[in-house]
């Protein structure tokens, strides 16, 4: 009974926020606003017993986005404003009724479509637990991003690769610098002490992801979530990397992943095929290094963008 | 390895792993040896790309089980002869415009300051492989989105304000395209339980939702594939950014997303792509075809003319549809000559296009008079590449036309003719005037400052695309193992 209205609260809620994020005049409310419509969408996760969902839609849905975006209102607002009022301005209304029009069709479709489908229609649930207890990975999650369709994750492993370097495209391939200042002494001593938590708790969710919920993603996330605090902090100065090293660092994930497929083959086993009595193994070591070249990957987008405007700008024509 | 068609799977996930890995590396080293570590895997890719051709020619179609996971819980990768074709298209571009990119990056030239075209070429391709032999429509999902970003991040990095705008509206409507896809994608599961892509029939078969999410897949990719009126986004991206960068899109990237559109249609003949929708996507290429030539011939400038050109070219494909069913085997052997001969000239054109702006300083057609004659390896290029545009003999393009014209009329559906044989006329418009600017006699004396490139890479691959007749043989055994009638 109380949980039934927590749901309704929490749909509610994510209505509500979803709402709002859109019609905020001001770019900042609408921001946290869209933070908010990600915190409770993790909670709602939750409800729907996906924790692992959640952990990476409060980690990188509300998180990383969450602090791109206000990094970018930030740039916009230092700027002499023009730009957020070129965009507001070059809307139509006419344009404005027609894309209301569009998405009104496309959700009475999708509500139509959503409701004649019937719950009991064939899933691959039942197959992927069972596929998951054969290979003896306990996580089912686990088993399906990197085993059943451990291919599919390879790819996407390589999209965020390519989020970065879209980033250094933007910047004549620059390397990454951070944006700093002083920082007050108090937070200082919270964010020093914060960092080793954060480590432990990252190198955790990797080591549970194959029999409970976590993995790479989460854990990587969570990771360069620290780093960007502690780059936001001038904690990072003292310890800048070499380009050459973060590029590796950055492409590691992917490398250690298509080693991990294509020493099958050598071997004459199908692509990512992993050796029976290796794959435990195999997995959580391709986990443990992705977790480091996604934690590079989120710190890298958001120290990457957050340089001051002038040097955003030189080099460019 | 007992036998040697024992390895032939295998050569389907290399063929796409292999471009991804030299891509990771090629990034990992940097600027200094990034472009060695990507021509290394441009190569293999090429070499895997005809190992794949060569074992479908001879053993017929392939299929790898990756992990020996079996669908609908695995993913499986197919290659009949339709998408070996496409491999080989892939590499004779990629070739070329590797080729292409090398020779322009000479120390000093604004090109080497953009290493991380490498890195981002070598991902694009390897996306397109696998969006060619994916057999789950997920996993297609995937490789839409690493094609989408890589060429919005290719395309940006000319970092001119034009083609930053022209990569922003890109990106928006990719995004766009690629999550009206996935939304499809996620109502087929509901309904079927399966996200194999030859298991879409009985999926679609009786369930409205269903159907409705085949919809949304389709209007994703016809976005994706800048059919009309859905191209608004191509001009300014293909004509904005680098040569290389256009070759590559208009040359390849269009025709990836227009496979996996044949596919459905062909997956679900059953129920759901009936004639009807065959029909509207056609009625959409005709459109396509008069409204891209009219524009191309409007147009002030080269690279947007043969931007164009491409929007009118994407109708040819999709003109076909409605004769597919009937005659599976002759106009999928249509699809293959067309998709090819199309691929190979427009990279060719925009190859050249980008030598031509070089030597003149702009593509302003205004400016161009006389251009031909500082560069006569680019004028020919142009000039073989229009060959194919028209569709004269002996190009693939002549013999697309040909056999769609023949089942067009034997089926009674005279329009199709009339629309394929009327687009022929208005190329050879807009063709005609960007070779009489080009050859015109220059305007003024003075002779323009010469600069050492040639566009070598754009001649045999407007030669091949022209004389492409010549492999119909090679094309025809290939076609013979393919299947697109349906169930």
């Amino acid at each position: 009974m109380n949980v039934a209205v927590l749901d309704v609260m929490l749909c509610a809620g994510l209505v509500w926020c979803a709402v709002s994020a859109l019609v905020k005049r001001d770019l900042f409310a609408s921001i946290v606003m869209f933070i908010s419509f990600g915190l409770l969408s993790a909670l709602a996760w939750i409800r729907l017993a996906a924790p692992d969902i959640a952990l990476a839609e409060a980690a990188i849905g509300a998180g990383a986005t969450g602090a791109l975006l206000l990094d970018a209102a930030g740039v916009l607002a230092r700027g002499d404003g023009s730009a957020a009022e070129d965009a507001e301005r070059r809307t139509p209304r006419s344009a404005n009724v027609l894309g209301t029009i569009a998405a009104g069709a496309l959700f009475a479709a999708l509500a139509w479509a959503l409701l004649s489908t019937p719950l009991d229609a064939p899933r691959l649930a039942a197959a992927a637990l069972t596929g998951a207890r054969e290979v003896g990975i306990a996580n089912p999650v686990t088993a399906v991003l990197l085993d059943f369709r451990g291919y599919d994750t390879l790819l996407e492993v390589a999209v965020l690769l390519l989020a970065v370097m879209g980033v250094m495209a933007l910047r004549s391939g620059a390397p990454v610098s951070v944006a700093s200042h002083a920082a007050d002494p108090l937070v200082r001593l919270l964010v020093g002490s914060l960092a080793p938590a954060v480590l432990l708790a990252a190198a955790y969710l990797v080591w549970a992801g194959t029999s409970s919920p976590g993995g790479a993603f989460q854990s990587g996330a969570l990771l360069g979530a620290g780093v960007i605090v502690l780059g936001l902090e001038g904690m990072l100065q003292p310890m800048r990397v070499h380009p050459g090293a973060s590029r590796l660092l950055l492409a590691a994930g992917l490398l250690a992943f298509v080693a991990a497929a294509l020493e099958p083959v050598a071997a004459g086993r199908a692509l990512l095929q992993y050796a029976p009595y290796a794959r435990k193994g195999v997995i959580l070591a391709v986990e443990g290094i992705l977790a480091l070249s996604i934690a590079t990957t989120v710190a890298g987008l958001f120290l990457a963008s957050s340089v001051t405007p002038d040097r955003g700008k030189a080099g460019r024509p | 390895m007992a036998e040697p068609g024992a390895f032939a799977p295998q050569l389907l996930g290399l063929a796409i792993v292999v471009p991804l890995a030299a891509g990771a590396v090629s990034f990992a080293l940097g600027r200094a040896r990034a472009m060695a570590a990507a021509l290394l895997g441009a190569a293999a890719a090429v070499a895997l790309a005809a190992a794949v051709a060569w074992s479908v020619a001879t053993g017929g179609a392939v299929a790898l089980d990756i992990g020996s996971w079996v669908p609908p819980l695995g993913i499986r990768l197919a290659a009949d002869g339709l998408s070996a074709l496409f491999l080989v298209l892939a590499a004779i571009v990629g070739a070329a415009v590797s080729v292409d990119a090398a020779l322009a990056s000479r120390p000093g030239a604004d090109v080497a300051d953009r290493w991380l075209f490498w890195p981002l070429w070598l991902f694009l391709w390897s996306a397109v492989n696998g969006l060619f032999l994916t057999a789950d429509v997920f996993n297609a999902y995937v490789c839409l989105e690493l094609i989408g970003f890589s060429a919005v991040a290719l395309v940006a990095s000319k970092g001119s304000k034009a083609a930053l705008d022209a990569a922003l509206s890109y990106l928006f409507a990719s995004v766009l395209g690629a999550m009206t896809y996935l939304v499809g994608v996620g109502l087929v599961y509901l309904a079927s339980g399966t996200l194999a892509l030859d298991a879409l029939d009985s999926a679609v078969h009786g369930s409205a939702s269903a159907r409705i999410g085949l919809g949304l897949m389709l209007a994703g990719l016809v976005l994706k594939t800048a059919l009309f009126p859905a191209h608004f986004w191509l001009p300014t991206a293909h004509s904005s950014a680098p040569p290389q960068v256009s070759a590559a899109l208009s040359g390849v990237v269009v025709k990836s997303s227009y496979l996996l559109a044949v596919r459905l249609l062909v997956a679900a003949t059953g129920a759901g792509s009936g004639p009807g929708l065959r029909l509207t996507l056609a009625a959409l290429g005709a459109v396509a075809i008069v409204w891209g030539s009219a524009m191309a011939l409007a147009s002030q400038r080269l690279k947007l003319m043969i931007a164009y050109s491409t929007v009118a070219q994407v109708g040819y494909l999709f003109v076909m549809l409605p004769l597919l069913e009937e005659r599976a085997a002759t106009v999928g052997l249509a699809i293959a000559l067309h998709a090819l001969s199309h691929g190979m000239a427009k990279a060719a054109m925009f190859l050249a296009a980008g030598d031509i702006a070089d030597a003149a300083g702009t593509d302003r057609f205004d400016a161009l008079a006389g251009v031909g004659r500082e560069r006569p390896v680019a004028a020919l290029s142009l000039g073989l590449a229009g060959v194919t545009m028209l569709g004269l003999p002996p190009s693939g393009s002549f013999a697309a036309k040909w056999l769609v014209v023949q089942s067009s009329l034997a089926s009674g559906q005279w329009w199709i003719a009339a629309v394929v044989v009327g687009g022929g006329l208005l190329a050879a418009l807009y063709v005609f005037r960007a070779l009489a600017s080009l050859l015109a006699k220059p305007d003024r004396s003075e002779a323009r400052t010469p600069k050492p490139r040639t566009a070598w890479a754009a001649l045999p691959l407007a030669a091949v695309s022209a004389t492409l007749l010549l492999a119909g043989p090679a094309i025809s055994r290939l076609m013979a193992a393919t299947s697109l009638a349906g169930r």
